[in-house]
């Protein structure tokens, strides 16, 4: 019966909203200039996240998996923070290091003229910032469950340490990297709160959530189609990693 | 006052009723106003005398007993009411003990939005006609979100910079210039409208580095300084010095904007939120809306 109200929970809203939705102008609504600009921003900006953090995510993941070292659990913590951290805080923490008065903001600032906030680089900074530990995490546990054997034949056989990286340990992980990825850049695509707060609301960051609370003011009925969009990508990534990453869990 | 404006945009709830002192004063303050009217008031708005209809006509209504209203009352008020109403609130619990105000500000437009959605509410205060009227006679062309609303007070713009204001920005055209960032409100929101109405209207394009949520995000950027300056009520930029400059927009490139109030159609607590729009329109809420700058100017 409890399993009943869990879906009810989860499913009536998304339900709800796509009955409430007037269908009949979606394709008006997903034309309107903002609209389109909110899409191409949300896609260039969760994928520059999502590299950022594997670029970022995949040496931390490996040396959290394969070395023992006083901290290690301090530093894994530290690394998954921002996953339970709240997304607004997330954002006044990077104001405080990237904005304009901030530690290095402001050497940005006098030194280049640069300012972070409003621009694509911010987005892009808040998306990474929240959803680089979704990487991180599955990265980890793909590394540590790789037969180590496999790694030592190659060095045997005079692989380097890089080679072997890259030519055994890789591939034996990637599904888990695929699976990492993939959740970091559907946290990235959704993310609101970081964005908002540290790169604010300006036609270059504003990404599909942002966009959609904003309409939600003016065209409840236009934030309901942009919300769909949405769903129906979320809904797609999701459904193609459990078939085909994750494992069957039937 | 200028503490008031650190929950500014949040959802914060009115502490619970302490200010009698504030009513006496208020009270005072009124009879001060009633008996001399402000001499000349500058009409801000050259193709209206607006001033007339700014402020509700005094004595109309009559506030009902102290005993007959209990309760919560719900009150969605535009983020630049949010010191204003937070003090209006505690006169209100103060002269009804059994009456408690549960205030939640935001962007009028967020505010209607949310009142559509069936967000629970009893009063409605939003920054400007436009939007209340998307709650009084919904575009969707559903049943009107509130009664008809009345006058609350009104309210203009002003240029708000950094403070001691670094950059010598002295009028609107400054914003023009390329090493000025500054940030309005997002299209929606009433100041978002107004402050690009009054660029439109001085014949200055500058576009915002930045479109808020709210007025007070607006004022919260200059103050973090991630903006150089920023258009915002003359209200905000008020509660917003020492920590912000501010530089006046002359009378003829302004706009002046009325603050309407009204009951919601949905109200659970009907004869408390009644009381509160009559206390708010009364010589109490006049006199605290003016020590913030509201009204006439």
């Amino acid at each position: 019966m409890l399993a009943v109200g869990a879906v009810i929970l989860c499913a009536l809203p998304i339900v709800g909203l796509a009955w409430r939705a007037p269908w009949s102008s979606l394709f008006t609504q997903l034309g309107r200039p903002g609209v389109r600009t909110a899409l191409w921003l949300s896609l260039v900006c969760s994928v520059a996240a999502t590299a950022l953090s594997i670029a970022l995510g995949l040496p931390l993941a490996w040396i959290l998996a394969r070395f023992e070292f006083p901290g290690r659990r301090v530093l894994r913590a530290l690394a998954v923070l921002p996953m339970v951290l709240p997304p607004v805080v997330g954002g006044l923490a990077l104001l405080t290091v990237f904005g304009r008065r901030g530690m290095v903001g402001q050497l940005l600032f006098d030194w280049f003229g640069v300012t972070i906030p409003y621009t694509i680089a911010a987005a892009i900074l808040a998306e990474a910032f929240v959803a680089m530990p979704f990487f991180v995490v599955t990265a980890e546990a793909g590394l540590r469950s790789v037969d180590r054997r496999f790694e030592e034949a190659a060095r045997t056989l005079g692989a380097s340490r890089r080679r072997t990286f890259l030519r055994v340990t890789v591939p034996l992980v990637r599904p888990s990297l695929i699976a990492g990825a993939v959740l970091c850049w559907a946290r990235a695509l959704g993310e609101f709160g970081a964005t908002i707060t540290f790169a604010g609301n300006s036609p270059h960051t504003d990404t599909m959530p942002l966009q959609i609370f904003l309409t939600f003011q003016q065209d409840p009925g236009g934030a309901l189609v942009l919300s769909l969009v949405l769903i129906a990508v979320s809904l797609v990534v999701l459904i193609a990693l459990r078939e085909r990453w994750l494992g069957s869990v039937r | 006052m200028t503490g008031l404006v650190h929950h500014a945009t949040g959802r914060g709830e009115a502490p619970v009723a302490k200010a009698f002192g504030i009513v006496a004063m208020a009270l005072l303050v009124a009879g001060a106003c009633a008996s001399a009217p402000t001499p000349g008031p500058i009409v801000a708005d050259p193709t209206a005398s607006r001033s007339g209809d700014c402020e509700p006509a005094a004595g109309a209504a009559t506030l009902p007993a102290k005993t007959a209203v209990h309760g919560t009352v719900r009150v969605l008020a535009a983020a630049s009411l949010t010191g204003a109403f937070a003090e209006l609130a505690d006169a209100f619990e103060a002269t009804y003990p059994g009456a408690r105000v549960a205030t939640s500000f935001g962007a009028s437009s967020d505010l209607v939005a949310r009142i559509h959605q069936g967000a629970p509410a009893d009063v409605l205060a939003t920054a400007d006609t436009e939007t209340m009227d998307l709650a009084a006679d919904p575009p969707d062309g559903s049943r009107g979100d509130v009664a008809t609303p009345v006058t609350l007070t009104c309210n203009t713009m002003m240029i708000i910079t950094a403070r001691g204001n670094p950059l010598h920005i002295t009028s609107l055209a400054d914003l023009a210039r390329p090493d000025v960032r500054f940030a309005l409100c997002a299209e929606p929101v009433p100041c978002g409208r107004l402050g690009r109405q009054v660029l439109h209207d001085a014949g200055v394009d500058a576009r915002p580095v930045g479109s808020e949520a709210n007025v007070k995000a607006v004022v919260a950027k200059v103050i973090a300084g991630e903006v150089d300056a920023g258009i915002v009520y003359v209200t905000d930029a008020r509660v917003a010095r020492p920590r912000a400059s501010s530089v006046a927009i002359p009378a003829q490139n302004n706009v002046v904007t009325t603050y309407p109030i009204a009951v919601a159609r949905d109200a659970d607590n009907a004869t408390a939120a009644r009381a509160f729009v009559t206390f708010a329109t009364g010589p109490t809420g006049r006199s605290i809306l003016r020590s913030y700058g509201f009204g006439p100017h």
